[in-house]
């Protein structure tokens, strides 16, 4: 902190989401990776863009849909022509969990290297933990007791921002790695190229 | 004689202030009902640009809300686990949409999933534009 520049609050676009000045957390000193992310070239292309609207994708469709145990599930995504995808994140009903990964159905390049177990994709509570437990966050003392961890946010963002441009798609892969059927949710949180000047109804 | 030029008179550019904002939305849910088009009213004055959302509720529901276009962000009604942040760490939304003064503001689609009364509250911050002049 001592050798970190001070800042006039002033001075710090707060019209910026993601700029990582305006969270205590997302400081280089208290989340550098989350500081140095943010700061990535990509990543400062989409902060000061223009034309871009937010958008989530939930897969898969529909939502509450199980997955049959120990069984392999992929879902096409439909998505707008241009869309940036920034984040994730992943949520089952079963303890075991469920693997993930997200492939480029054009060039077949897979967002992770390997398929990411969903806890790994979560920073809320553990696979299996009751959803009727207050707080639910891994902060919440209950849960720590069980599964020590830290509260870092809904979103577990990439490291850079991954484009699909038609006619590509994103294809959600979800193994089920429970022996009974599973409700899986793998969430993309997203940036998509609109119009000009349909910003607004 | 010549034309006399027409004058090139323009509209004075409008003035704004920006300022902090938090617009707080409290809710009451039956068990396991759906809400549909729930308004976050706008205030007349100004503007208002989305920059996070946080908040707590006593049992699980599921949200989507719309952007100023009217489109909704999500493309299914999203577990609130997976969306809503915490006051440590508020769920940034970029790009930020703008809502105009007076407008319904992100229009909520709500539905429990706790099977119990539902208590919730959710922080749209953010940054409050006034015009000035």
């Amino acid at each position: 902190m001592l050798n970190t520049p001070w800042i006039h609050p002033r001075d710090v676009d707060w019209t910026d989401s993601h700029n990582p000045l305006r969270l205590v957390a997302w400081h280089q000193t208290n989340n550098r990776y989350m500081n140095d992310t943010l700061n990535d070239p990509l990543w400062m292309a989409l902060r000061n863009a223009k034309n871009l609207e937010a958008r989530i994708i939930v897969t898969p469709v529909p939502i509450n849909q199980t997955i049959a145990p120990l069984s392999t599930f992929d879902q096409t995504v439909s998505i707008d022509p241009v869309t940036w995808v920034y984040a994730v994140n992943a949520q089952g009903s079963e303890r075991a969990g469920f693997y993930v990964q997200i492939t480029d159905a054009l060039t077949g390049s897979t967002v992770f290297s390997q398929l990411m177990h969903n806890v790994d994709l979560s920073t809320i509570y553990p696979a299996g933990v009751p959803l009727t437990l207050p707080g639910k966050l891994k902060s919440n003392p209950e849960i720590q007791a069980v599964e020590p961890g830290n509260d870092r946010g809904a979103l577990i963002y990439l490291a850079s921002p991954r484009l699909f441009t038609a006619p590509s798609y994103p294809i959600v892969r979800i193994v089920n790695l429970a022996s009974v059927a599973q409700v899986c949710t793998v969430n993309m949180f997203c940036a998509v190229e609109i119009e000009q000047g349909r910003t607004t109804v | 004689m010549t034309p006399t030029p027409t004058s090139n008179i323009t509209a004075p550019q409008p003035s704004y202030v920006e300022e902090a904002a938090i617009y707080v939305f409290v809710f009451t849910m039956q068990a396991n009902i759906h809400y549909g088009r729930v308004p976050v009213n706008i205030d007349r004055d100004s503007d208002f640009m989305l920059t996070g959302l946080n908040g707590s509720s006593n049992g699980t529901y599921t949200l989507n809300f719309r952007l100023p276009s009217g489109r909704l962000i999500a493309s299914a009604e999203i577990n609130n686990t997976n969306f809503v942040g915490t006051a440590n760490q508020p769920t940034a939304i970029g790009p930020p949409p703008i809502y105009r003064a007076g407008s319904t503001g992100p229009e909520l689609d709500l539905t429990d999933t706790s099977g119990a009364l539902n208590m919730i509250q959710i922080i749209f911050s953010g940054i409050r534009r006034l015009r000035t002049s």
